[in-house]
């Protein structure tokens, strides 16, 4: 069988969810406290935007036919004519909340009801790339109705520790910054228990036997276990311990984010590619 | 009248005419092919070629034994591809084809991945030179030559074209021995099934995917041929079933956050 979706989708796959994730924690965030996460609500909110803009320019160089994008938005029943939907409508909100951060002024009452429908459709934009190859029983592996939600909680810490990474070198905003990299401990966690459930449940046995211990098992043990889950769970831990006596390096922290978004992308990849081949 | 195409891996003799007949009305390309030490040849289905006699050795009782077996679209009754296509470049014809629009299709190979019988290929033939790339391979001659669009899904389309002048799909035309056959696909199943119980055979197509229009009529199991083991559901279902679990996971997940949330609160505010 060949690879018709791979690196291009994967890399779409990524930068959606970091830019839906973004988005989320930017306005939970913002409805919890706003004085004291302003500054990370609209770098969340900037961010979701672009990001998930470069992911649709993947999304757009992958097509045969470019040219004829438009006749995506035909099929409501197709997954693909869904998301184009919601990605569209997600980027328009993610452009008007930071116009209304920045550029127009309106009333409170209207950022909020933009910033409440954009947090709706960004959670739709994570869950539906999941979705997207959950609903093909072509492809067994991806038959499972866990990976929409594997990719909703990819996308949260992708997209948190992505702000995380722009907040970074703000001296002021370390506390922030601290509380990224806490929140990244029940996010990780949360995210081995659903890959291990995933993989004992899933019905493509030689599938995950291939991610396990087959030609994939550097990507997804090294990638996506190691790089993507328990370094940074590693790091957060010992950053929570440590910080009690002195503050933590932000090379650190610095080192546990970037690591965080390298999993997020080998997950992704590892899962399009084992479900492939 | 919903036709449907037979099958009937016991009298095919490997000859290949249907691969030929197949490339010559639809206007294929040839492929560029290696010796691989297979017999199968070309290998595989691409987006030039719809249709594949795989070649297959099996021994039975010590005895090696030929197994021949044409391959290509279903022809589902409810096709995946169709259903998945963001474009709706993809329909079933009332008649039994499943039909792809290529002025439509915007190659995105969704349907590529969803098929359950691997049968749709993307077509990337000189997609550079349609853009004005050039990055070699195909010459621009080449783009509209030969089996028209490139950038998109191809599939055997049951020579629909054909069936609408009222006659017979090419190869089955030119199959010599009687090994693919055309009919009303209630009748099409009847003579599967008396063909299988007279071989001591199997049947494949008749429930697969909710049923297609291409039944088989094989002398050894369905995966023993390397045939896939596809579900009698029918797409919706399939769907319906996957929504279903997604939303139960969600509400467990939404339960457990709630209990932690309930537990974890107080104390936050005890140690405060």
């Amino acid at each position: 069988m060949s690879v018709e979706w791979g690196l291009d989708i994967a890399a779409y796959l990524f930068l959606a969810g970091v830019g839906a994730g973004a988005y989320l924690a930017a306005v939970v965030a913002s409805r919890t406290n706003r004085k004291k996460y302003a500054a990370f609500s609209a770098a969340g909110i900037h961010l979701s935007w672009v990001v998930t803009i470069i992911g649709i320019g993947a999304l757009f160089l992958h097509l045969g036919r470019p040219e004829r994008f438009i006749s995506a938005y035909s099929n409501l029943g197709s997954w693909i004519t869904l998301g184009t939907w919601i990605l569209t409508l997600f980027v328009g909100a993610g452009i008007l909340s930071s116009l209304f951060l920045t550029k127009v002024k309106v009333s409170e009452g209207a950022t909020s009801a933009v910033q409440f429908i954009g947090g709706v459709l960004a959670f739709l934009t994570a869950i539906y790339t999941g979705i997207l190859i959950s609903v093909l029983n072509a492809k067994p592996l991806w038959y499972s109705p866990l990976i929409p939600w594997l990719f909703v909680v990819s996308a949260l810490s992708t997209g948190v520790v992505a702000v995380g990474i722009l907040l970074l070198n703000r001296p002021e905003q370390r506390e922030v910054v601290n509380k990224i990299d806490r929140l990244d401990i029940p996010l990780v966690i949360v995210e081995i228990a659903i890959i291990a459930a995933f993989l004992a449940t899933v019905g493509a046995r030689d599938a995950v036997a291939n991610l396990i211990y087959g030609s994939l098992s550097a990507m997804f043990l090294g990638g996506v276990l190691l790089i993507g889950l328990l370094v940074p769970l590693g790091l957060s831990v010992y950053a929570v311990s440590a910080e009690r006596k002195k503050p933590v390096s932000p090379s650190v922290l610095t080192l546990g984010f970037v690591c965080v978004l390298i999993g997020g992308f080998v997950l992704r990849y590892a899962v399009l590619l084992a479900g492939q081949i | 009248m919903a036709y449907a195409m037979l099958v009937d891996t016991t009298k095919c003799t490997g000859c290949r005419g249907c691969q030929v007949a197949c490339k010559r009305w639809n206007e294929l390309s040839p492929e560029k092919t290696t010796l691989s030490g297979e017999w199968t040849n070309p290998p595989d289905l691409t987006g030039q070629t719809w249709t594949v006699v795989f070649f297959k050795e099996m021994s039975k009782g010590g005895e090696m034994q030929w197994k021949f077996t044409k391959w290509q679209c279903m022809h589902c009754e409810e096709p995946p591809c169709a259903s998945v296509c963001p474009s709706l470049a993809i329909s079933k014809t009332p008649e039994g084809p499943v039909v792809i629009d290529t002025t439509r299709c915007i190659g995105c190979k969704y349907c590529v991945e969803a098929c359950p019988f691997d049968a749709v290929r993307f077509d990337s033939r000189g997609t550079q030179e349609l853009y004005g790339v050039k990055l070699g391979g195909i010459k621009a001659g080449d783009i509209e030559s030969g089996g028209g669009s490139v950038g998109v899904a191809r599939k055997c389309h049951m020579c629909y074209n054909r069936i609408a002048q009222g006659r017979k799909p090419a190869c089955v035309e030119t199959c010599l021995t009687g090994a693919i056959q055309f009919g009303d696909r209630a009748e099409i199943i009847q003579k599967a099934k008396t063909r299988a119980a007279a071989v001591n055979g199997y049947v494949y197509g008749e429930k697969e995917a909710g049923g297609t229009s291409v039944v088989y009529v094989l002398d050894a199991p369905p995966q023993e041929l390397g045939l896939p083991a596809v579900t009698p559901k029918r797409y919706s279902e399939v769907k319906a079933d996957m929504y279903k679990s997604i939303g139960g996971f969600g509400i467990i997940g939404a339960i457990i956050l709630g209990l932690v949330y309930y537990f974890t609160k107080p104390k936050a505010e005890e140690a405060k």
